[in-house]
């Protein structure tokens, strides 16, 4: 025991020397004319480097000292957010979606930026496009610099074209096909092992949310952008509960699921377990996002255990209401706020729309995209190669790119070896829906609603509830949880933003 | 202490009695309160510590009563109006009902299955004369407590899953139809409380057990002679011996009973056992986090310490027939 | 002695239970280790359950304890665990002994003072401002001052010293020893099993640290141990970005699952062995 304690102090002085060496090299006070800016953000695991190239280049270029503060995920970020304000250590730029923008500018919390768009940051104006401020505009008031939306879905269903082949089966178009097939993929053995155990599909839930990942591709056959999003339908703004196509379609899945062609454990399965088992050879039909299917470090994974699997991308599916559509909302990219405790500090003002105004020209955002020329991409004209350095050094560069990116260009160049599946995902016919630009009424609670809203949908798409009851539902959730209330805040804020309607 | 004119307790050694004894007017107190002056000094590093870092911060539950603006502070944020509004937007929640019977119930489960399982293994080792076995048995039920609630349910998943699941491979073996335990609304509490015990199994009974180690040998001994069998000596001397720590821990966690394992549920549930798994903290965590409203989810906490302190103080008076009262 | 065979049927019995214990804790136990060690197409081969696996590398612990962020996080997370278990246990000693002393005035009112803070947390925000206020906010220290002393923990202590026996206090003292004194030298011997207890349930607490990291830690060269291991997690899980570069493997999750949790398993053994009937009784004669 003795010993024990002995290695454990020794260990212990070692990471107290580490600690102090690792702090000591911070620069805190910006030299030489640098500005320190404080960018908050969440970064979904992804780690800086010890020598962060972009870093260096952005205080080279433009003499700012960018410090990323990193939230993991989301949830953590928000809190973290909350207590940095609340102690007025504000970041000078951070993250904000629409919904804590709304919170945060009614607290009073954010700079209002509307004035300086036009006189100070007009280049990044351009980049970003004027759509873009629908997400970060309150009354006629930007509190946020936007961030350009990636505009695409990159889901589609992929189906195992091997397994088609095995059973002599065409690609399915519509939702009677996908029936067919589902259907043939749980009895009819694809793979051919002499088991039952296969299954047509397999799902996800998304979170607490009411959809599953499954469904996606299937709402838009009849005519629905799913329950409980906004879309427009005949020249009005819809509420998915209120358009009878959305039962039509709850219907059709209630039919999947109890035609026993869905894997048992979609209600269960998180992401990414749909995709484990899909690749694990359990099911054949799964909605999921192109990198998933195609970057090597998924597909490594994977091989030994399915070596004939062949994955295809397929359109939506066609059906009733029409020749089918992805769902497709255009504003979840968020933006930057800057804290309204800025409003006097012109050097650091000036220094962030320097910073957003440079990375949005071409050779800024090139730098927050794929690295530094001659290192990490070689150009020639206007085409970006990724050298060996870059492919393995820039996957955290994309934590800079405040103003967003040129998506497509990005895209191909980044993961050339993906084109045709970028391109499948970003060609296929779309359905705008709208859940991130509506914010909830004062004294309505979306939380117990949408809970309520998740648990009777699961119920219809199970069979525990006969959708027979599907306009009593609807008249439950308008009168004792409000709902009302908020299809009406939702279609009023949609028109004034004059998106839809 | 009741101090004056209480009965003395069986134990009073002779320095109590003296403490204890005469009728004290004011100054009479502080003299006493003097001769312990170096237990006081004791309880000053930790009582500062407790000022600083607990009570300090504790103005901050008026944002329960206020429009809490992270801008203003918590000082200067408006009163809410009406002062309950977010009292309110708790008890007026559709789902109020539902979410306390879900949290009492998986929190009293849990209390039990926490529990007795715990004290049982803690007399098992107790009672095991195999020192190998002890030891490994002892180690190997103690390492489940070190994996997260993440890595758990990816377990439970392993074992429970409606199309790959151990149990139901098994069921189906058996020309038994599969059972979609992690949805199903019988089932989902049990496969939760089960997977907290298994989890905290060892963990909870090294407490119990180092309580047993205080027992005096020489009582066992006594009771030997006496020609007690082992069943009566666990029953008149080791579960006695550790009368104390058992009240105290159940009081404790009595204390706790709106904490049904914030954690564990929300990495457990699904929309399909809302009904049955939905309790107090991730209602909270839904509605009050993700929007920043933290006026609710102080709101919430003040209610869930209210009922927690009445709980205690009822507990503790109970206690006190047993001699085992916290304070 | 008539008590021979109910001996032998309690023996039987206690045996019986503890393999039955071990079995059902070690089986997915080894669910973990497995995957840790097995290239992750053979375990989901096995229908996401290898027992004992057929291939077996060592390259995720490899790959793990290369990257720098895994050794400096254990740095971290030793020097709060060890560091801040010494600080708790000396604090709770000095609360625990105290009030484990019934005739002292105002003890009852200590006590309930300690209780309502198990009760009444202050909520987010006002803690992070006096933590921010006693200047702890990205330091190693706001991973262990916040949590000096824990009121369970105390109260437990306390429980302890309350059935020490009297007699061996009341004769030091009656020798003329102080408090320090007695409890230095009769309680603390006395009551080893539940310091043991007691100091390996703050190190442990310690060494899980998450909470305090995620709200007060920015700086990612104080990340304790149990961040890196979630970021390795949350890592593998996120969808939204596109650029997440070579992904940790589920072998690898659990790679650093296992390198998280051993530490504090193999302290453990050293722990139980106080644990027997009779230990201490030998220690109070010698």
């Amino acid at each position: 025991m003795r010993k024990f304690i002995r290695i454990l102090s020794a260990l212990t002085v070692g990471s107290v020397l580490l600690a102090a060496c690792g702090g000591g090299d911070e620069p805190e006070e910006g030299e030489g004319g640098t500005v320190q800016l404080t960018v908050a953000e969440f970064s979904y695991g992804t780690e800086l480097p010890d020598n962060d190239p972009v870093k260096a280049q952005l205080a080279e270029e433009l003499g700012v000292d960018v410090e990323l503060s990193l939230g993991v995920d989301p949830d953590e970020y928000w809190g973290q957010l909350a207590t940095t304000l609340a102690s007025g250590d504000a970041p000078d730029l951070f993250f904000v979606d629409r919904i804590h923008l709304h919170q945060m500018a009614n607290q009073g919390l954010l700079l209002d930026l509307t004035d300086y768009i036009d006189e100070d940051l007009g280049t990044f104006d351009e980049f970003v496009g004027e759509d873009s401020y629908l997400q970060t505009t309150i009354n006629d008031k930007v509190y946020a610099l936007p961030k350009r939306g990636s505009g695409y879905n990159p889901n589609t269903y992929w189906i195992r074209k091997d397994w088609l082949d095995n059973l002599n089966l065409e690609i399915p178009e519509s939702v009677d096909d996908l029936m067919t097939v589902a259907k043939a993929f749980t009895e009819q053995d694809p793979d051919g092992n002499g088991q039952s155990d296969t299954y047509g599909l397999t799902g996800a839930t998304l979170g607490s949310a009411a959809n599953n990942q499954a469904w996606y591709p299937i709402w838009g056959a009849f005519g629905s952008g799913g329950p409980g999003v906004f879309y427009e339908k005949n020249g009005e703004i819809v509420n998915g509960f209120d358009d009878p196509a959305t039962k039509d379609a709850l219907e059709y899945i209630n039919s999947l699921v109890g035609a026993g062609v869905v894997d048992p454990d979609y209600a269960t399965n998180t992401l990414p377990l749909d995709h484990e088992r899909a690749m694990q050879g359990m099911a054949g039909i799964i909605n999921i996002e192109w990198p998933r299917m195609q970057k090597p470090e998924f597909i490594d994974q994977f091989e030994e255990l399915q070596p004939d699997a062949e994955w295809v991308q397929i359109a939506p599916m066609a059906g009733p209401g029409g020749s089918g559509a992805m769902p497709l909302d255009l504003y979840t990219s968020g933006g930057y706020a800057v804290p309204a405790s800025l409003a006097e500090d012109e050097e650091k003002l000036n220094k962030i729309f320097e910073l957003m105004n440079y990375i949005s020209t071409e050779d800024g955002n090139r730098l927050v995209s794929y690295g530094i020329e001659g290192s990490h991409f070689e150009l020639a004209g206007d085409q970006v190669t990724m050298t060996e350095q870059g492919v393995a050094e820039s996957e955290p560069f994309w934590l800079y790119q405040f103003s967003g990116r040129d998506e497509a260009s990005y895209l191909k160049t980044k993961f050339d070896y993906a084109s045709a599946a970028i391109d499948f995902a970003w060609n296929q016919p779309t359905m705008e829906v709208h859940r991130s630009l509506v914010t909830p009424p004062e004294g309505y609670n979306d939380t117990d609603a949408a809970t309520y809203a998740a648990q009777q949908v699961a119920q219809f798409i199970n069979g525990s509830r006969s959708l027979d009851e599907w306009d009593a539902f609807v008249d439950e959730l308008k009168t004792q949880f409000g709902y009302q209330q908020y299809i009406d805040a939702g279609t009023q804020q949609l028109e004034d933003l004059g998106v839809a309607g | 202490m009741t101090g004056v004119g209480a009965p003395p307790a069986p134990a009073q050694t002779p320095a109590q009695a003296v403490a204890a004894a005469p009728p004290a007017p004011r100054r009479a107190r502080w003299a006493r309160a003097w001769r312990f002056r170096s237990l006081y000094l004791m309880l000053l590093p930790g009582l500062i510590y407790f000022a600083v870092y607990k009570y300090a911060p504790m103005y901050g539950v008026i944002i329960a009563f206020k429009d809490y603006n992270l801008g203003l502070g918590i000082v200067a944020s408006p009163w809410a109006d009406p002062w309950f509004k977010y009292f309110d937007q708790f008890f007026s929640s559709p789902y109020f009902g539902q979410l306390m019977v879900n949290t009492f119930l998986i929190s009293a489960y849990k209390l039990f299955w926490g529990t007795v399982p715990c004290l049982v293994l803690a007399l098992l080792f107790n009672e095991c004369r195999v020192t190998w076995l002890r030891r490994w048995v002892q180690t190997i039920s103690y390492m489940p407590h070190f994996l997260s609630w993440v890595i758990v349910f990816g377990i439970t998943v392993a074992f429970v899953s409606q199309s790959t699941g151990l149990i139901n491979r098994g069921l189906e073996g058996l020309g038994a139809e599969p059972i979609g335990f992690l949805t199903s609304t019988d089932w989902f509490r049990t496969i939760l409380v089960g997977a907290d015990t298994w989890k905290d199994l060892g963990w909870g009974a090294i407490i119990y057990l180092a309580a047993m180690v205080g027992i005096d040998p020489e009582r066992y001994e006594a009771a030997r002679v006496d020609g007690a069998g082992r069943l009566r000596q666990i029953w008149h001397i080791t579960l006695p011996g550790i009368r104390n720590v058992i009240i105290l821990l159940f009081v404790l966690r009595l204390g706790n009973i709106l904490d049904a394992g914030f954690e564990q549920v929300y990495v457990f549930y699904n929309v399909q056992v809302y009904s049955v798994a939905d309790i107090i903290d991730t209602w909270v965590y839904r509605v009050g986090l993700e929007q920043l409203n933290f006026s609710l989810a102080a709101a919430v906490g003040l209610f869930k310490a209210v009922t927690g302190l009445v709980l205690i103080i009822l507990a503790n008076r109970l206690a006190k027939r047993w001699d085992g009262q916290l304070w | 002695m008539v008590t021979g065979r109910e001996d032998r049927i309690v023996n039987g019995v206690v045996y019986a239970l503890l393999l039955l214990v071990a079995v059902v804790s070690v089986f997915p136990l080894l669910f973990v280790l497995s995957a840790s060690l097995t290239p992750y197409s053979e375990v989901l081969r096995n229908g996401g359950y290898v027992v004992l696996p057929s291939e077996f590398t060592l390259d995720a612990y490899r790959a793990l304890l290369a990257e720098p962020a895994i050794p400096r996080a254990l740095g971290v997370t030793v020097f709060i665990t060890v560091v801040g278990t010494a600080i708790n246990m000396v604090l709770t000693t000095l609360m625990a002994y105290p009030l484990s002393r019934r005739e002292l005035p105002g003890r009852s009112a200590v006590l309930f003072m300690l209780l309502f803070t198990m009760m009444f947390s202050a909520g987010l925000i006002p803690t992070y401002l006096i933590v921010k206020a006693t200047g702890l906010v990205d330091t190693i220290w706001a991973m262990i001052i916040p949590s000096a002393v824990g009121v369970f923990n105390v109260l437990i202590m306390k429980t302890f010293f309350d059935h020490l026996p009297q007699e061996l206090i009341e004769s030091a003292r009656i020798d003329g020893a102080g408090e320090f004194r007695i409890l230095v030298r009769i309680v603390l011997p006395l009551a080893r099993p539940v310091m043991l207890t007691l100091g390996l349930f703050y190190a442990v607490g310690h060494w899980n640290e998450i909470f305090h990291a995620i709200l007060y830690i920015r700086d990612q060269d104080l990340y304790p141990l149990q961040i890196v291991v979630r970021n390795i997690f949350l890592r593998s899980q996120s969808i939204e970005n596109v650029d997440a570069a070579a992904l940790p493997t589920v072998t690898m999750q659990m790679a650093a699952v296992v390198i998280a949790a051993v530490p504090m398993i193999v302290i453990y053994p050293f722990i139980q062995k106080h644990f027997q009937k009779g230990v201490l009784l030998g220690s109070v004669k010698s």
